[in-house]
Order: structure tokens, then sequence, then C-alpha cells
């Protein structure tokens, strides 16, 4: 009887191991339905250490007598839709209130609402405004013609978008060419319509062609001359390996005029006609640590002299209020743009589960500029041991020297730690 | 050669052809096929949950829809958890792209990449057939099941040998092990749970997968929900991976 027992226990031990678990799978909750929201709750501190003798310093503390200061930032992001028949109602709304030592501000934004409509199988077309995202590259995308600024320190944030209004025509074939996308679009800008995309009215008519080529990404970009210039893209993108990925962009940008600091401190004009590029690689070893290399040249990234001229421009606004508006005036024109000169190396390395600890991830960014040396490395852990909940701890340190273009950023390290709830 | 040693040589030689009749019987690749059938009978949408058992007992749970077409067309979508809603991937032959909804834009991955984590990687969950990516040999055979080994292809197919062992009733796996170029075991999948899912579908509704490499964590997928489904092809492509999850019923 004992060993009856016992054996009945072995019998059951594998479905006592299991039993903890629920292996029941019902997909009626999965259905599809009319609508859906989703979105986060984010919450990030940030403690800033500056560097007094910086000039960005000096264009935004210009009394001089700051070492420090924190900044909070509260964030909700809510994306919805709402299906009738082949129609779909998208957006996506964020709202961010923001304290620092420059005061609190409060900012809703309709990153997203445009609408959907399919054609049949092949065609759909849309209208509203839409967050486009061109191009293969993980920090620039030379190519994308048509988007806001990515932060190259965090390319994954969302963005918004602009008003348009596009059609998609795709098609699948047997044979080396697999598929067929077709995206011509307009974006019109008048004084109530997309006025930050530039200062001239214009229909701005531009489009993408897509084709998967013998197993490679092959993008053609374009943008009609209009509210901004015109420009010629490709992007590619393939798998060398099962474990390796490589891509690169390459655009072609018309006659621009790019705002410059002269030797005296005016603020002057020069003509541009740029062409940038991007190589990278995306590469995942045996043991699960992803790298991510990119070299992006930037054709009418500012010079060495150019940009030095600007920090001998902000160096001095701390005594002239009328140099400060310049120096301030020449930031919004161009030089506050995230990376403005003209060369510069990316790598990103991410390890999940370092030395066997569950849900953390180690990593690292760096972001070279190429011209002057100087760096912003960042060094960040995460952690997602609780469900739909992230935490992220991110040091942001910079090197360089005088005049150079992270040497001369208001702070010497940035501390921040974030935490987003997803729903 | 004397005559009584050709004779010998020839009686030999027809034992050895007889006793190798039973393998011969069986053509592997057309077995291989007739798992492939059974297992993803063509055009067909899914129902998947994951869940990855960490080696603290905790497990972390994922949903994913998926639909399939032809011989090398899969994507799906993830409809949990929260923090992975709307994720989608999509697989064309050795290509993956990953679309993730604050990002916008469907970035390329690897096949040996996992994006749930765990012991399943991302060519485990868009698997294709497996006649597409290997050639058959019979190993063995018995009465309750045979046993395949599985050359891959081609380079570019993730793992580059796999031992099956299928079950003879209903023609489908039960074990898989899969090895590296090197014959480094990765890892071990276990199908069970044998379902009529209706339309003729009966094959597993659960498998179970282990790794050597990743000791004291095992994952597990659930299947429901199989169904035969005619997609246009127009559905696997970059255009449509943030709409996949509009195919649910």
């Amino acid at each position: 009887m004992k060993h009856g027992r016992f054996g009945l226990l072995l019998f059951l031990l594998p479905a006592l191991g299991f039993a903890e678990f629920e292996f029941d799978f019902d997909v009626g909750r999965y259905e599809r339905k009319p609508y859906e929201v989703s979105g986060y709750l984010q919450g990030t501190a940030e403690h800033f250490l500056l560097d007094r003798d910086s000039a960005l310093y000096a264009l935004n503390f210009p009394d001089g007598q700051r070492r420090d200061f924190q900044r909070y930032r509260a964030t909700g992001n809510l994306s919805g839709q709402y299906r009738w028949d082949d129609t779909t109602l998208n957006g996506r709304l964020q709202a961010e209130w923001r304290d620092d030592v420059f005061g609190s501000s409060e900012d809703v934004t309709v990153q997203e609402l445009y609408l959907n409509h399919r054609f049949g199988d092949r065609l759909s077309g849309e209208a509203g405004k839409r967050t486009l995202r061109w191009g293969t590259g993980y920090a620039w995308n030379p190519a994308a013609f048509l988007e806001r600024p990515k932060d190259p320190t965090d390319p994954d944030l969302t963005r918004e978008g602009f008003v348009l209004a596009q059609g998609e025509y795709v098609r699948s074939f047997d044979g080396p060419l697999r598929t067929l996308m077709v995206n011509p679009l307009v974006l019109p800008v008048n004084d109530d319509l997309n006025e930050d995309f530039g200062a001239k009215s214009a229909l701005n008519p531009a489009g993408r062609v897509y084709l998967l080529y013998r197993d490679t990404d092959i993008h053609l970009t374009a943008r009609a001359s209009g509210s901004r210039p015109g420009a010629l893209g490709i992007a590619l993108s393939r798998n060398l390996a099962p474990h390796f990925e490589a891509h690169a962009e390459l655009a072609g940008f018309g006659r621009r005029e790019v705002t410059v600091v002269d030797g005296d401190g005016t603020l002057d004009s020069r003509d541009a006609r740029s062409t940038d590029f991007l190589l990278g690689l995306r590469y995942l070893t045996q043991w699960e640590t992803t790298w991510i290399a990119e070299y992006y040249h930037n054709g009418a990234g500012y010079t060495r002299q150019e940009i030095r001229n600007f920090f001998d421009l902000a160096r001095e606004s701390g005594d002239d209020p009328a140099v400060q508006r310049k120096a301030a005036q020449a930031r919004a024109s161009g030089y506050g743009a995230p990376q403005v000169m003209r060369d510069y190396l990316y790598l990103r390395v991410r390890h999940s589960e370092p030395w066997d600890l569950l849900y953390w991830a180690v990593g690292g960014t760096v972001i070279v500029n190429l011209n002057d040396g100087s760096a912003s490395l960042i060094p960040e852990l995460s952690y997602t041991g609780i469900a739909n909940l992230e935490v992220r701890g991110r040091l942001a340190a910079l090197t360089g020297g005088r005049n150079t273009e992270f040497g001369e950023r208001q702070n010497d390290w940035r501390l921040e730690l974030r935490a987003r709830y997803s729903f | 050669m004397t005559r009584p040693m050709r004779t010998g040589f020839a009686a030999i030689l027809l034992l050895a052809i007889l006793g190798c009749a039973p393998l011969w019987a069986v053509d592997a690749d057309a077995l291989l096929a007739e798992v492939d059938q059974r297992m993803q009978p063509g055009a067909l949408e899914m129902y998947r949950k994951i869940i990855n058992v960490e080696p603290d007992g905790r497990s972390r749970e994922f949903v994913l829809y998926t639909v399939r077409s032809g011989a090398d067309s899969m994507a799906a979508v993830f409809l949990d958890p929260a923090s992975e809603r709307g994720r989608s991937t999509l697989r064309l032959g050795e290509n993956m792209w990953l679309y993730i909804p604050d990002v916008g834009r469907p970035i390329r991955i690897t096949s040996l990449q996992s994006v749930v984590g765990g012991v399943f990687s991302n060519t485990d969950i868009l698997r294709l057939d497996f006649s597409v990516e290997y050639s058959a040999t019979l190993l063995e055979e018995d009465e309750e099941q045979y046993v395949l080994d599985l050359q891959a292809r081609g380079p570019e197919v993730a793992y580059d040998r796999l031992k099956m062992w299928v079950d003879q009733q209903t023609r489908t796996p039960a074990k898989i092990e899969a090895y590296a170029a090197t014959g480094l075991l990765i890892k071990t999948l276990e199908y069970s749970r044998i379902t009529d899912f209706g339309d003729g579908i009966v094959r597993p509704a659960m498998l179970e997968t282990t790794s050597p490499l990743q000791r004291g964590y095992r994952s597990v997928m659930l299947f429901s929900g199989i169904a035969r489904r005619d997609f246009p092809d127009e559905v696997f492509s970059l255009g449509y991976l943030p709409r996949i999850g509009d195919l649910r019923r």
C-alpha cells in the first residue's frame, strides 16, 4: 500500500509541476472588438550636474549661479482605434506635465489622428495627422523626408506626425520581387496647417516605393520642392546571416539655406546642396547581446569653425541680453538640433539577463562626433520583473574639450530614472 | 572470386537489402511533408499562448494571433500582455521583421533572436513548414514512431539539424531535438495534447521546450482556434503589419 501511494505520487509529480500554471487557453476574449484602447503612464526623474564652463550653460543660466537641477516629468500616452467595416479611426494622444528650474508646464499633443479606409486587398487610403517612419537606420534616417527629428539617444520614442493624405498600393508576386508597395502623398502647408514643416505654403507632394527584391528591403523616397527643398533617397536593409543585418541610406537634397553664425557673431546663411548617408549593422551574438553600429554623414552639417562661432556667441550671452537673444535665435534656427555637425558614429549594445539576473538588462549607447572627438556615453540598466512595468535607469555623460559639440553642452552628466506602466 | 564466395556475397547483399526494406518503404521527405500538412494545413489562422516559466518559478504569458499562407508566409500580432500589445512580426521565407507600434516602422530581426524571451526563438514562433527548410532521412522505425534526421537545406536556416520523433498513428511530431552545426544540442521541443480542431485538423495543442543553454527555463506554447482560412498575399507585406490584428473575426 505504501509503495502504491509512493508510485501514485511519482505518477502525479509531473502534473503537480504543471498545476501551478494556467495551461487553459480561452480565445474568446481575444476576438476582434470594434474598438481598442491601450497606452502607458510614465514618470521620469532627472538630475543634471551642470558644466559651468560650457557655452550652453552660459546661454541657459546667464546668472552663472546654479550647479545642478532636477527635472520631473509625468507622461500619459493613450492610443485608440475604432473600426467599422473597412474604415478605421486611429488616434494617439500624449499629455505631459513637466517641472524643472525653468518652471512648470503642461502640454497635450495629438500625435496622430487619422482615418484609414481599405478599398480592397491592395489599395487603401488615409487622411489626417500621421507619423510616417521611412528609412532603415536606427539612430538616424536621412531618407525620411517627412518626419520630425529623431532623438538618437532614445530613437524608439513616439513622435508627433504631420497632417497629410496618402494612398497605399501593395502587390505581392512570386519570384525575385516579392513585394511592391507605393505610397503617394501630399503634406499641405499653409498658415493654419503644418506651419512647423516649413514657412512657405505648398502642397508638398512626396512618395515612397518599397520593394522586397531578392531578400533585400529597398525603399525609394522622394519629396518635391515646396515648403522644404526637393529630395531623393534610397534605403536598403538585408540579413546577411541569420544573426547579422546590414542597412544603408543615401539621400540627396536640393538647395537650402542653412543659418550660420559668422566670425563676428552675426547671423548669416549659406547655401547647401547636400548628400547625406548612413551605413549600419545589427548583430546578435550567441550570448543574446545585440550590437547596433551606425556611421552617419550629415552633408550640410556645421563645420568646426561655424560651431565655434556659435559657442563664442553663446558664451558672451551672459553679459548682454541682446547677444543672448541672438544666440537663442541661432539655436532655434538649426544649432539646437540633436546632431548638427558632419560625421557621427553610433554604437548601442544591449544584453538581457546578465549574470543570470532575471528580468534585468544592461546596455549602453555611445554617440561620437568624429569631427571634434567629443562624445555622449549613456550606460543603462532596466528591469521588467513586474507585469507591464518597465523601470529604466540611465546615466548620460558628456565628454569633449572646449568648442566641441558635446563638451559645450550645459551639463556634465544627467542621471535619469524612468518607470513606465503599460495598459 | 570463387563460386561459393560469390554465392555467399549475393546472399549477404540480399539479406542486407531485405533487412533495410522497412526503412526504404518510408519516403522520409514524403513523411515530413505529411507531418507539415497535419501540423499547419495550408492557409490558416490560429491563436497561441506562450508561457515562459522562469527559473525562480514565476511565469510570463504572451498571446499571439497568427495567420499563414503558402509555404513561407506567416504573420503574428501580440494581443497580450499590454506592454507588447500591437507588436507584429512577419516572415517571408528567411526574411523576418518586427513592427513596434511606438517605433512605427518595421525593423528586420534575426531568426535566432526571441521577441518573447524564454526558450522560443523567432524561428519557433514563425515556423515555416519543416519540408521547406529541411531534407529528411529515416533513422529508425518501430511500431509506434519514426525517427527522422533533418538536415537544413541552406546556411540561413536557424537550426542546422533536427532529430524528429514522429507518431506513427497521428503523423505528427512527438519530440524534436534541435542541433547547431557544431553538433551542440540547442533545445528540445515536445508536443502533446493531440486535439481535434475541426475541419480535419487533428494535431498537438501543446508544445513545451527546454534548452541546455538556458537551464531552469521552460517555455510552453498552447494552440487554440486553429482554422483554415485563405488570405490575400498582400496581407503578408510590411504595409499590412500594423493591421494584422484587424484580420481577427
